[in-house]
């Protein structure tokens, strides 16, 4: 019987996973999608064979890509794009590491108090959460990013509005920056050229700027796992938890099992003690495993429906409530000039906006931009507006570009410039998940349903949108953009996160201050979920990951009798030697 | 009329209603294209003429469809024998069932996205049964398929339901296959076999292992703390 049982091995599952494997505990991970542990083969950099949302290889589904792909129920116009395997969303995400603004913790005195969620705070100050930031941003690591030419026409729209250079980690208020992600910098010939004779391991190290993050990392060729380039936790801490014999003195190797979708958390007779989980295998075999402590981390859609499929207590109706979302939209720029949009890193700039959210430069190839400027809740530009709720925010244009409007706008995939919204949004009852939903079952069960009433979101939401979406319109004149167009998009679902938040009043929580869950106790949650709120706009990986580390060491001091380690220790980082030798020599 | 005017909005939709309500032999007929024994479907192959004409609408090319539509150009557009493939499998995947039984429309995946599209038509312009095209949406004007697209998200029976999700998403998926890799791809080997349209469209440059972009640190700072 394993010690500990991991639900998840995306953003935070593994993290989890990681500091308590380093403690010597058992610790078995569960994942219901796929490992590719040669991505080398497995994957290619085409955006379909990769991004398809219901056929790539990065995507909500079985490893079997003949197979339909796990949907979710979504009653309005809205897409929830996440990805199942091994890494979870991480696989195709930015590598973008911002720590949350100080304004969405419990304590904050700042003069911008009152612009914040404030009525779903963290339960505790932002200063204890600094140490966990540091631990993770050593661990991952997290680096600050280079410039290309794409960050280089952002940035300099953004000097040009007057907002200063930030040089901190701590965002205390409005700036620029290059972005701080979980990407290694580019060293030798990494970044210098486009040869690929010249490109590989290692007199190619780190970022080779090729342009293909949401294709998943697996750059530099012929570098070990640990050492590709983007910390997604399939290059991180997956490596990490899977050697923890190596690189930690009382370090015990994490047992992961794939293909293995939880169709129910255990409980007591009481359904008030977690005490483990069955799971379905790809052969449609049923298991049953038991342990101390079980981790939900299946991702803020996921864990809400394991919860409600598990008929677990739910008192105050809270379960699934409160999605946020950052009211993601696109603005894009034309240029006369080479901007490079398709290469280099996804993100590696950004505005923090504190109190409204902020902007950051998003890189991507075609297909993938013309998704972007054809998916809107403003209809078809110069046709209708499709009942959309929002103007053009200063730009010249606003909806779905189709026929020559397309074309032109996409006529040099490197003459464009996209900058992404990021809002800080509410915690708003009526945005959630529920299950079952309409659809009908898959093969583990009812579907999740997810409702984003995006048309009705709070005034403060709606104000920092517009509020954001505008000055990204401004950073883009700015810049030099010889045209400017909003795209108004519908709930685009890439940060999904606080349908299990954590709080400080059990009327409007589901977790207590230490991530277990307030009526089933020895269950813990450490996946986007958990936060408490949309931190302010800042991309989440990172903060779940700190609250995952905080969540860890909650565990081992509540069930094992264990101290806590963070401020305490050095972290080891996932490219240590140790960790490098050890994912060699197990053909890791 | 002007599409931003509230009244003439009101009005149209009003219209559109009654049109609903009337051309309930043009609706059979739309079920027929697409419920029809294979056989018969084959010579007409209503869904292949829709996902052209949307990925027409959405890319213009030199193909029939966008000259159909009155709005064409002088090279390849989305109208591609693999960008057909990828779109139609993709929404085969994408929309497994939207419910379109109640309507009369008892198909799935791409047939019920290409009979919803020609519902809406076939209503909005009754005109559109005849053309040179099986599908009625894609004897529309380009105008007329946008209006097509403004009835379909905005249909008050849809929010509430998955297929206000499914209509939202059908532009939104032709723009992304038809300037993905699809048009020149072997799923089998996972390799290019020519030079994909849509990266011709937008002077990709191609999928590679690197670029020669380092510029530097911004400000000079490559490192962060505090």
């Amino acid at each position: 019987m394993p010690d500990v049982i991991v639900i998840g091995s995306g953003g935070g599952g593994p993290v989890v996973a990681k500091e308590l494997a380093a403690r010597g505990l058992d610790v078995l991970v569960l994942e219901a999608g796929p490992r590719f542990a040669d991505p080398a083969t497995e994957w290619t950099h085409f955006e379909d064979d990769a991004n398809n949302p219901v056929s790539g290889f990065l995507r909500s589904g079985p490893a079997d890509r003949s197979r339909p792909p796990w949907l979710r129920d979504l009653p309005q116009h809205s897409y929830v794009w996440q990805v199942t395997g091994v890494g979870g969303t991480t696989l195709h995400y930015f590598g973008n590491s911002p720590r949350a603004v100080p304004g969405v913790f419990a304590g904050y005195d700042g003069a911008d108090r009152s612009l914040y969620d404030t009525g779903h705070l963290f339960p505790f100050g932002y200063d204890e959460l600094r140490p966990y930031y540091e631990w993770v941003e050593a661990t991952l690591p997290v680096q600050t990013a280079p410039m290309g030419t794409k960050e280089r026409v952002f940035l300099r729209g953004a000097a040009a509005l007057g907002l200063p250079h930030q040089v901190s980690l701590d965002t205390t208020g409005p700036g620029h920056r290059a972005q701080q992600n979980a990407i290694l910098q580019p060293g030798g010939t990494a970044g210098r050229t486009r040869d690929p004779a010249l490109l590989r391991h290692p007199r190619a190290r780190g970022c080779t700027m090729c342009g293909h993050c949401y294709q998943g990392c697996s750059l530099p060729a012929g570098a070990p796992r640990n050492l590709k380039a983007r910390r997604s936790t399939d290059n991180s801490y997956v490596p990490m938890m899977l050697t923890a014999d190596a690189w930690s003195p009382h370090g015990h190797a994490v047992t992961l099992v794939t293909g293995a979708v939880v169709t129910r958390i255990l409980t007591d007779d009481a359904g008030t003690v977690a005490r483990g989980v069955r799971f379905r295998t790809d052969d449609g075999d049923e298991q049953e495993v038991t342990a101390d402590v079980v981790v939900l981390a299946a991702g803020a859609i996921e864990s809400p429906r394991l919860w409600q499929l598990s008929d677990l207590p739910d008192p105050y109706d809270r379960v699934g409530r409160g999605l946020t979302d950052h009211h993601l939209d696109a603005v894009f720029g034309v240029f006369d000039e080479y901007t490079g949009e398709t290469r280099g890193a996804g993100s590696n700039a950004r505005v923090d906006l504190p109190g409204y959210g902020g902007i950051e430069q998003v890189g991507m190839p075609p297909a993938l931009q013309a998704y972007s400027l054809g998916f809107s809740d403003s209809g078809i530009h110069g046709h209708g507006r499709a009942g959309g709720v929002v103007d053009t925010a200063g730009a010249d244009g606003l909806g779905r570009l189709v026929g020559t409007d397309l074309l032109g706008a996409l006529s040099d995939a490197d003459r464009t410039l996209m900058a992404l919204v990021i809002t800080d949004d509410d915690v708003e009852d009526d945005n959630r998940v529920t299950a079952p939903g309409f659809l009908p079952a898959d093969d583990h069960g009812p579907v999740a349903r997810v409702t984003m009433r995006h048309r009705q979101r709070s005034a403060r939401t709606r104000r920092n949108r517009e509020h954001c979406t505008r000055t990204a319109v401004e950073l883009m004149r700015a810049a030099g953009a010889k045209s400017v167009h909003r795209c108004d998009w519908p709930p685009l679902i890439l940060h999904a996160h606080s349908t299990m938040r954590m709080g400080a009043r059990e009327e409007d929580s589901i977790l207590d201050p230490s991530g277990e869950a307030r009526w089933v106790r020895r269950l813990f949650v450490a996946d986007n979920s958990a936060l408490s709120n949309s931190l302010g706009g800042p991309n989440p990986t990172l903060t779940t990951q700190a609250l995952a580390t905080r969540t860890a060491e909650r565990i081992f001091a509540a069930y094992f009798g264990g101290d806590a380690w963070v401020g305490r220790e050095d972290p080891v980082c996932s490219i240590d030697d140790r960790v490098t030798e050890a994912v060699i020599a197990r053909g890791l | 009329m002007d599409p931003n005017d509230p009244v003439a909005t009101v009005w149209n939709r009003r219209q559109f209603l009654v049109r609903l309500a009337v051309t309930g032999v043009a609706a059979t007929s739309v079920a027929a294209l697409f419920t029809a024994p294979p056989a018969a479907r084959a010579q007409t192959d209503a869904t292949t003429d829709t996902i052209n004409a949307i990925l027409a609408f959405v890319v213009p090319g030199d193909d029939p469809y966008s000259r159909q539509q009155g709005m064409a150009t002088d090279r390849p557009g989305g109208v591609t024998p693999g960008t057909t493939d990828s779109l139609r499998r993709t929404f085969d995947l994408a929309v497994p069932d939207m419910g379109l039984t109640p309507l009369g429309l008892d198909v799935t995946g791409a047939d019920a996205v290409a009979a919803l599209v020609n519902l809406f038509a076939v209503t909005a312009e009754p005109s559109s049964v005849t053309g040179p095209f099986a599908a009625p949406f894609a004897n529309l004007s380009h105008a007329s398929k946008a209006h097509v697209f403004d009835l379909l998200d905005t249909d008050p029976r849809f929010p509430g339901r998955s297929i206000a999700y499914a209509v939202n998403a059908i532009p939104t998926l032709a723009a992304f296959v038809a300037y993905s890799e699809v048009s020149a791809f072997d799923r089998d080997r996972r390799v290019l076999t020519g030079r994909p349209v849509g990266w011709a469209l937008s002077d990709y440059a191609g999928v590679g292992d690197g670029w020669d972009e380092f510029l530097g640190y911004y400000g000079g700072v490559d490192r962060v703390e505090g």
